[in-house]
């Protein structure tokens, strides 16, 4: 019905200047053998009235807002995209322009598979920056590790963001949550927690720690044999 | 393109004396687009020694000071008659566009020690200083009068013509930068035409007055009659070379290189030669005051004034005039010139436009603009705590008549019989009248409030014992606008059966008279809908809605607003202030106060449309200037300066 009323998006306007947030959570499922599932969630229900009205306007502050048909369509091609990754398989994604929810699944072969994944998807998008982070799964030692290094550039790119656009982030969470059919014996990251039954590892913290660098979400993990 | 800004920006801080000669002579008969400065108004507004101390102007002369290599203390130190008009045009021809610059000096030595370090490349012409940056495609000029900048670029498609091409020797491989091969030269030089157009039409102005490509057309002024068959002997210019580029491959980038080189030399001679034709113009040479067009621009009283060419030309321009007519470039048949002025005085700033029409676009816009707003609308107004609101009037019954003719003329070049069938096709299908009927024409829009309300969102609930989640839906406080929107129908049974039809697919609820959308997960507002009088009411707030049902609604509109609602076809209004008396700081993040404090010390701003006099239609832009503000112009510098805190 609004998408008619176009002379009422100046109205909306008002919502987009108040700050907004969202959550992204990463869930990470690695089996003893190595192989594994991940999903990734990108949750912008809080703000989706702030969303609902920028996807009125063709753009905002010099950005163009896309469409929900470019968006299906970016979205739609990442996942093609993805299924053509060696040891990447099961690719599946949902969109919600209700909630404007996305998430993708995918199954791995060996945790090595999606830091390859990145890699090239980082290359394809002709994104010059080294990878924040890479997984490592050593099966005879029973030792998960994931190495986050914080990326020079992307902390260089945040500190130049207008404050308005960083209190974005500030605004926003990343949640990581690791899981595993083994209990876990040890973690090194102590701002992680594990949940009661020891099979898995989450991690809450703003976005823009991440992005800065300022947060650490490196962890080495013991499992019991 | 930033040079062009530059001089802009520069033109914005000079002007001309009212004991000086007047400039504007010297501005070409058929300028595209010229922007007039009064400098001295300006400076009354602002005197220089405040300016010199504001954010702008601390700024300005910094990046001064670091491109002369001097220490400007004040703009004063220039030697720019700052009481005297300055003036920007641009000017198309067939082979070269270019932008001039004419700025009135007090104290032409100053200019000399502004470009001090380029002093062993200046050449002294008839009492005239020149300096050639063929790189920069520039050429910088003064006397003792005034200092010249233009910049410039070749239209490629002139050179595409074989005739010129024989002229002006091999200019395939002299002009286009990209390729050798003949062939390609074409589309070469169409990509480089948009590139430039593009760069163009950034900067407000537009290109100019006829086809390109259709040389023999009286239009082009000087530059291009006047050019020399080759480059004068005497030029400091490069010396072409044709012979030397051909057959070279494409790959050598030498060969490229030299053919930049001439390139910009050919540019750099014809901007020479142009300005030395500005210098030597006389008063009684014709000029831009020979236009009646620019003269119903100008404006003593105005601060600032734009005037362009029609906006046809401006199109025609932007491709070669082929492809212009191919692809249905009649589109702005029948608008004609534009123009705007700007007006700064200790209540109000004022920006005013108008775009000229032909009779038979006059005759249909005047059937179009025959409507006012309903005055029934005027009784909902809560003047106020109004945030805003926007209105428009405009005649359903004639829209429908004359848009298939607007339409019509915009493709007829190429689709006249089928235009006019299409037209006819129209006509022949909708009942303009009933429609007319249904929807008057006129609506008004107001923001009326802004209230906070529980919204619903979708989050997760973590399982502390597996970390497993699973949705739930949250609620959180938004602050969201109320609304109230009017139309008039003379026949809202349509209407009313939409609404029943909503209310059978369980939509919409019908209840004491009131139709009601509730918020829903696609839609933050709940809806209210009423007919009442032959008005349909929209609004986000119930009691509003429920109070003009029972004939308990108290308004109070302002006698200003009345007056604008009633005698324009398109006003627009926005308190700043009033929204910032509503708006939640916390809403607003770390800088709240601020936008809070920037809202509340703004003026109100409008917006208007009417049909205008004399076959032109226009438009007008207000903004009061806050009673503890000097004048307008202070006010405009403290936004600035506010605003560049909030960063």
């Amino acid at each position: 019905m609004f998408r008619r009323m176009r002379f009422i998006a100046p109205l909306f306007v008002l919502s987009v200047l108040l700050s907004s947030c969202f959550e992204i959570i990463e869930d990470v499922t690695v089996k003893k053998d190595g192989t594994g599932t991940m999903k990734l969630t990108v949750n912008f229900s809080q703000s989706k009235t702030k969303i609902g009205a920028m996807m009125l306007m063709d753009s905002i502050r010099g950005f163009k807002v896309p469409g929900r048909n470019e968006i299906e369509d970016q979205v739609e091609q990442a996942a093609a995209r993805l299924k053509t990754v060696k040891g990447i398989s099961n690719v599946s994604h949902t969109i919600d322009f209700t909630n404007f929810i996305a998430s993708v699944n995918f199954s791995f072969r060996n945790v090595s598979d999606v830091n390859n994944m990145v890699k090239e998807l980082l290359d394809e998008y002709n994104v010059k920056t080294k990878i924040p982070f890479a997984y490592r799964y050593d099966r005879e030692g029973a030792k998960f590790a994931r190495e986050y290094t914080p990326s020079a550039d992307a902390r260089a790119e945040f500190n130049k963001l207008a404050e308005k656009d960083k209190e974005i982030f500030r605004s926003a969470a990343y949640i990581g949550i690791l899981r595993f059919e083994n209990t876990i014996s040890s973690f090194s990251n102590k701002g992680a927690k594990m949940s009661k039954n020891q099979l898995a590892i989450m991690q809450r913290l703003p976005l823009a720690d991440l992005v800065s660098g300022k947060a650490d979400i490196s962890n080495q993990i013991q499992l019991s044999r | 393109m930033k040079r062009i800004l530059q001089l802009v920006a520069l033109v914005s801080f000079t002007s001309s004396a009212a004991t000086a000669q007047d400039l504007a002579y010297k501005i070409p008969e058929k300028a595209f687009s010229v922007v007039s400065i009064k400098s001295n108004q300006l400076f009354q507004l602002c005197p220089a020694n405040e300016f010199n101390n504001s954010t702008l102007g601390k700024k300005f002369l910094e990046k001064l000071s670091e491109t002369a290599n001097e220490n400007y203390k004040s703009i004063e130190e220039l030697g720019l008659n700052l009481s005297a008009n300055a003036y920007y045009y641009y000017q198309v021809t067939d082979s070269i566009n270019h932008h001039g610059l004419i700025i009135p000096l007090t104290d032409a030595s100053k200019i000399n020690a502004l470009f001090r370090k380029h002093a062993d490349s200046i050449q002294h012409i008839n009492g005239i200083s020149v300096l050639q940056r063929p790189d920069q495609k520039t050429v910088i000029a003064w006397n003792n009068q005034m200092l010249y900048l233009t910049y410039g670029s070749l239209n490629s498609y002139f050179f595409s013509d074989s005739a010129h091409a024989a002229k002006y020797g091999s200019i395939g491989t002299v002009y286009d930068d990209y390729s050798y091969n003949d062939v390609a030269v074409d589309t070469v030089a169409a990509a480089t035409v948009e590139e430039e157009v593009l760069a163009d039409s950034v900067v407000v102005e537009a290109p100019v007055v006829e086809a390109p490509v259709v040389v023999e057309a009286p239009v082009v002024e000087a530059p291009v009659e006047a050019l020399p068959p080759a480059l004068p002997e005497d030029s400091t210019a490069v010396v072409f070379d044709y012979g030397a580029d051909e057959g070279v491959p494409a790959e050598d980038l030498q060969a490229r290189e030299e053919r930049k080189r001439n390139r910009d030399s050919l540019t750099i001679s014809w901007l020479t030669l142009s300005t030395q034709e500005i210098f030597n113009k006389s008063s009684s040479a014709p000029s831009i005051l020979n236009n009646p067009g620019y003269l119903r621009s100008a404006d003593n009283n105005a601060i600032a004034s734009f005037w362009m060419a029609d906006i046809q030309s401006v199109y025609s321009t932007f491709f070669p005039y082929k492809y212009f007519m191919k692809y249905g470039g009649n589109f702005l048949r029948g608008y004609g010139n534009v123009n705007a002025r700007l007006y700064m005085d200790k209540e109000k700033i004022r920006m005013t436009g108008e775009m000229g029409l032909n009779a038979e676009k006059a005759a249909s816009f005047a059937k179009i603009y025959d409507h006012k707003l309903n005055k029934k609308f005027f009784k909902y107004i809560k003047g106020d705590s109004l945030i805003g609101f926007m209105s428009y009037a405009f005649n359903t019954e004639a829209y429908m008549y004359e848009m298939p003719k607007l339409m019509g003329g915009a493709y007829s070049y190429r689709y006249e019989e089928e235009m006019a069938l299409v037209s006819d096709l129209i006509t022949v299908m909708l009942d303009e009248k009933a429609i007319a009927k249904v929807i008057k024409g006129d609506a008004l829009f107001l923001l009326t409030n802004l209230r906070e309300r529980q919204v619903t969102y979708q989050s997760y609930e973590y399982n502390e014992e597996t970390f497993e989640y699973k949705d739930t839906v949250k609620t959180k406080t938004e602050t969201l606008p109320d609304f109230l929107i009017m139309f008039s129908s003379d026949d809202p049974q349509l209407i009313e059966r939409l609404l029943q039809y909503g209310i059978r697919k369980g939509k919409i609820v019908l209840g004491n008279g009131i139709y009601s959308i509730e918020q829903s997960r696609k839609n933050p507002f709940n809806l209210h809908l009423l007919i009442k009088d032959g008005i349909v009411f929209i609004s986000s707030s119930l009691q509003d809605i429920t109070q003009i049902q029972d004939g308990s609604f108290k308004g109070n509109v302002d006698k200003q607003h009345k007056e604008l609602l009633t005698q324009n076809n398109f006003t627009m209004f926005f308190s700043p202030k009033s929204l910032g008396a509503k708006i939640p700081v916390r809403e607003l993040g770390e800088a709240g106060d601020k936008i809070t404090k920037l809202l509340g010390g703004a003026g109100n701003v409008y917006i208007t449309s009417a049909a205008g006099k004399d076959g032109y239609i226009s438009m007008d832009m207000t903004a009061d200037v806050p009673k503890e503000k000097e004048n307008a112009l202070k006010y405009f510098l403290d936004l600035v300066e506010d605003m560049a805190h909030l960063k």
